[in-house]
């Protein structure tokens, strides 16, 4: 809903928002641009090879992302077959024809938390903050070990693969 | 076991909520979550807790430290989202919203920005989120600040990220200031701490609101209930 006033607060200043005379009331509001996104990376449960997405527990603001993005990337903890969801279509939470591209990543979330798959580590966390240099974050990267069995849906030796709909790869793979 | 301070905290913000109000807290927020299920326990069962992990007054098994985690949401019959949380309050039926600053000025408005000028600022601070709308709407902020010294609490503050429109209050370690007539006042006093220790900690000239009394002692049950709703002490982060 639109708001009348942040009060004392700089933001308005700082960001140069305008305000609007609402055409019914006269009644003044401020007016917000947009953000415009180019991508919106969004790690959810459930996948399935269209790009449809379900967002198991908080959603917080992840459909609003991907309805608002020039392109979308979703990473999911489980790939599933496409039209895998249509017994249940009304729990997709993020529609497939928004969708660039899906990567299989499990533990795509680590270290912080994915409902109902891993709590947050909160070592791991303040060690990765403390990263200043890129190298330390990268050796740190490739020290993580998952027990994640591959995607059937992928090939055997895939363990983290991705697909880009359109190209083909997405059923032949 | 948790500290004095810790104690008067929470008991101070969970007296300030009302049974059958709506009450919400962002992320990083401890002491607000304890607060609300404090209250729920004691004076306002009918009190609607709302967070921004989208819960509706959920039974959370343990406490976590991050308070937008999936640990809040046992026990919840639906989500209400952060936009929803929004909306709300723009209808006028957010009764209470917990927010804090890095600093907090005289007259009770809020920095999450800038410190130093904005064009090359000596630190850049995470940001407002909400805290700019939901000051505006909401019909009571709490704000909340465990440290209580003349670098948090100034005269003025360097960036108004958000300023209060409404009934507010600002609760720390040595008392509880009330806004009253456009300023910060002292409205309550921790029993273990004086107007002098508040004074020489706090970055304006204080003045008291004309019904400032001794914030209510804590009893032995008083610590018991608070260590039986956070047996974890999760509130310790915050200090």
């Amino acid at each position: 809903m639109p708001l009348t006033s942040l009060g004392e607060s700089h933001l308005g200043h700082l960001h140069k928002w305008q305000e609007v005379a609402d055409p019914y009331t006269g009644e003044h509001y401020l007016a917000i641009p947009a953000i415009q996104l180019d991508w919106a990376i969004i790690h959810v449960q459930q996948a399935d090879l269209l790009g449809n997405a379900r967002i198991f527990g908080s959603k917080f603001e992840d459909v609003l992302l991907a309805r608002s993005a020039r392109h979308v990337l979703i990473t999911c903890e489980e790939l599933l077959p496409a039209y895998a969801f249509a017994d249940q279509p009304e729990n997709t939470d993020i529609p497939g024809l928004l969708v660039d591209c899906v990567v299989y990543v499990p533990h795509g979330a680590y270290p912080t938390s994915c409902y109902q798959h891993y709590s947050l580590v909160e070592k791991e966390i303040e060690k990765v903050v403390s990263f200043t240099e890129t190298e330390s974050f990268l050796a740190w990267f490739d020290s993580l070990q998952y027990p994640c069995a591959p995607s059937p849906l992928l090939g055997s030796a895939l363990v983290q693969g991705y697909l880009l709909k359109g190209e083909g790869g997405a059923e032949n793979a | 076991m948790h500290s004095q301070q810790q104690a008067y905290m929470i008991a101070s913000l969970s007296r300030l909520l009302r049974d059958g109000e709506t009450a919400f807290h962002g992320l990083a927020s401890p002491l607000p979550m304890v607060a609300i299920l404090h209250a729920q326990a004691t004076h306002a069962p009918h009190l609607t807790y709302l967070n921004i992990a989208g819960s509706v007054n959920p039974k959370p098994l343990t406490l976590p430290h991050s308070t937008v985690d999936p640990h809040l949401l046992p026990g919840t019959g639906s989500l209400f989202a952060l936009v929803d949380i929004f909306d709300l309050a723009a209808r006028g039926r957010l009764d209470n919203v917990f927010l804090s600053g890095v600093q907090i000025d005289r007259k009770g408005r809020i920095n999450m920005s800038f410190i130093g000028p904005v064009a090359q600022p000596k630190v850049r601070l995470p940001g407002g989120a909400g805290s700019a709308f939901l000051m505006q709407k909401a019909k009571r902020v709490l704000l909340w600040k465990t440290k209580h010294d003349r670098r948090s609490l100034v005269p003025e503050v360097s960036f108004c990220t958000a300023s209060p429109a409404c009934e507010t209050y600002l609760v720390t370690p040595l008392c509880i200031f009330k806004l009253f007539d456009h300023e910060l006042r002292v409205a309550s006093i921790h029993p273990y701490s004086s107007l002098a220790e508040i004074q020489a900690n706090t970055g304006w000239q204080i003045r008291c609101t004309p019904d400032c009394a001794l914030t209510p002692p804590l009893a032995p049950a008083d610590y018991e209930l608070i260590e039986r709703i956070d047996p974890g002490g999760v509130v310790a982060i915050e200090f």
